[in-house]
């Protein structure tokens, strides 16, 4: 009887089609495509030279194999985060007169370093290392979205992810129409903590948002 | 044995409708080998949230935003023989076919918000998250959408066919996947179909006959578990394994029968929640496994930000393991457990429904 129920499911399986899927859940790595440059609280400069910054990633390991200070590598004295779409929000015409305009960009993003890319003091995190990142400090309309939690004040945090991991965010610039985006600094300081491990804080990192050459020159456009 | 052929089945049964679901969605583009026409392989059926990122006021226009999901282009093994991947260096492009008033999909810095507007995705290989961004008021309801077609004009491939891609804006009180959500109380039997006990081959052939259209679900609505009406396969599967192993006898589940006889088996293996490895801070595998899902913390701060903890007795919406388990999980809670396995079935699920509604027991 039960051999019979068993072929009954298989024929309905049969009726159905069977996947073929395979197992999708292996996701490629992305290509890394940052300069690993040991940096630590970067100033900001005034005249950064605009360049594609498109989906850099911040990478993330720790000092020493299993142990020691977390570190994150990304160029922080040249690169930057590129703010390269905007929106007029509450505003009037391509001015957007009253309003507010919003400007967006998605990087440089956070990875945890891989085998293949880990140096003397880039290793990569224990497996399942849950990283959080906490602002230091962030300057007025600078803000990080992370999946609908925004960060705007310091001593708030959210967590990355546990190792290895690959994570977008989004770093906004909101300002009042008319702006220029190019004047003032705009940047966001944060550190990164290893939550339930071994592993001791980051050092501070500053990263400055941008507002890519186009938009601004957009913004100034319809801002008059 | 059994229950490695019974894996299998499910499996093969399951496998059309499992999710590729991770922290971050991507569309993978192919081409097809027969016609050589761009293919984006990905569940266009879901609707993924739009995120509150600014508002002007309280009741003015918001701006929504998510960057999910992504379009990839890498070399990789296609999903089927039928896809190839697209050669390195071929340049691909999106054109907007049609779009919600209020949207703007943008690219690699290009805002297309008009039908017939192109941006360029990238040169073979690449990784792309569009920012999808829509300006609306605070309280707007509905899906919105953005369709579009992903051509390569200098390569040997044809232009794809229309996508369409649907969102919906997380309103932050909002539960962004609908849970399921069984009424307490002994569970009937999935395929008893005269309310024996008791599931029997004649009543699973009732349940193939209305599943393949030949009888009317009326003819067993003990099969129709979910009443939608349809009888699926999740639900023949669940007969068969009453037929086979008997209807629950209504007692309370206790987690450590739970434990036994599923977490331990499909969820502790290495780098997952075994006691070693403990991946997102839950062992279900030691002793300590029951206090470190009764009334504890999620780890994931969507569920965190929405006061899920991981179960909570008598509340599966509640309850961030039950929407962990189900075939389709909201991208920004993560992946569908068991991570890169077969989906529970609809009878192991039911089990754990069992266990949160009866009390969620020690």
């Amino acid at each position: 009887m039960k051999r019979a129920a068993v072929w009954l499911v298989f024929v309905a399986c049969l009726a159905w089609g069977c996947g073929d899927d395979g197992d999708r859940n292996s996701t490629p790595r992305p290509r890394i495509t940052a300069t690993p440059t040991a940096t630590s609280t970067a100033q900001p400069t005034p005249s950064p030279t605009p360049q594609a910054a498109h989906h850099d990633h911040i990478l993330l390991g720790s000092h020493h194999a299993g142990g020691g200070e977390l570190m994150a590598h990304f160029d922080f004295a040249q690169g930057f985060a590129e703010l390269t779409d905007q929106q007029c929000i509450g505003g009037q015409g391509e001015a957007c007169a009253g309003g507010t305009i919003v400007y967006t960009g998605t990087s440089p993003a956070f990875e945890t370093v891989g085998e293949d890319d880990a140096e003397e003091h880039l290793q990569p995190l224990l497996l399942g290392t849950r990283v959080r990142l906490e602002i230091v400090a962030i300057d007025a309309g600078v803000q990080v979205q992370f999946g609908g939690v925004v960060l705007d004040r310091a001593g708030q945090s959210v967590v990355l992810g546990e190792a290895p991991f690959h994570e977008h965010g989004t770093w906004q610039l909101v300002l009042s129409a008319g702006v220029d985006p190019t004047h003032g600094s705009y940047t966001v300081t944060f550190r990164f903590v290893a939550e339930g491990s071994t592993y001791e804080p980051s050092s501070t990192y500053t990263l400055r948002l941008v507002v890519a050459e186009d938009q601004h020159a957009g913004a100034l456009t319809s801002g008059g | 044995m059994r229950r490695r052929f019974w894996g299998w089945v499910l499996g093969c049964l399951l496998a059309p409708a499992l999710s590729s679901a991770q922290e971050h969605e991507h569309m993978d583009l192919w081409a097809d080998r027969a016609t050589g026409q761009l293919v984006l392989a990905w569940q266009f059926e879901r609707v993924l949230p739009l995120y509150e990122t600014f508002c002007a006021s309280e009741a003015g226009e918001c701006l929504f935003t998510t960057i999910n999901p992504a379009f990839l282009a890498e070399s990789a093994e296609p999903p089927s023989p039928t896809l190839l991947p697209l050669a390195a260096g071929t340049p691909v492009e999106v054109e907007l076919t049609d779009i919600a008033p209020g949207f703007t999909l943008n690219v690699n810095g290009q805002a297309l918000r008009q039908p017939g507007e192109k941006a360029v995705l990238g040169v073979v290989p690449f990784h792309v998250h569009p920012s999808w961004q829509l300006v609306a008021p605070r309280d707007a309801a509905g899906e919105f959408f953005v369709s579009y077609r992903v051509l390569a004009p200098r390569g040997p491939y044809e232009s794809s066919q229309v996508y369409t891609n649907r969102f919906l804006i997380a309103h932050p009180a909002a539960t962004p996947t609908p849970v399921p959500t069984p009424t307490r109380g002994p569970l009937r039997c999935t395929g008893d179909c005269d309310s024996s006990g008791t599931v029997t081959v004649d009543e699973v052939v009732t349940l193939v006959r209305a599943a393949l259209g030949l009888a009317s679900v009326d003819s067993c609505s003990a099969g129709d578990r979910n009443g939608d009406g349809i009888v699926t396969v999740d639900e023949i599967v669940a007969a068969v394994n009453a037929l086979l192993n008997g209807c629950a006898d209504g007692a309370a589940l206790t987690f450590a029968q739970l434990q036994r006889e599923l977490f331990r088996p499909r969820c502790t293996s290495v780098g997952c929640h075994s006691a070693r490895d403990r991946v997102a801070g839950l062992d279900l595998e030691s002793e300590q496994a029951w206090s470190h899902l009764v009334d504890a913390p999620p780890e994931n701060f969507a569920a965190s930000l929405r006061g899920l903890v991981r179960v909570r007795a008598g509340d599966l919406a509640g309850s961030f393991l039950w929407i962990k388990l189900q075939v389709q999980v909201s991208p920004e809670y993560g992946s569908r457990m068991p991570l890169g396995g077969e989906s529970l079935s609809e009878e192991e699920r039911s089990r754990v429904a069992r266990w949160i509604l009866d009390g969620a027991l020690p």
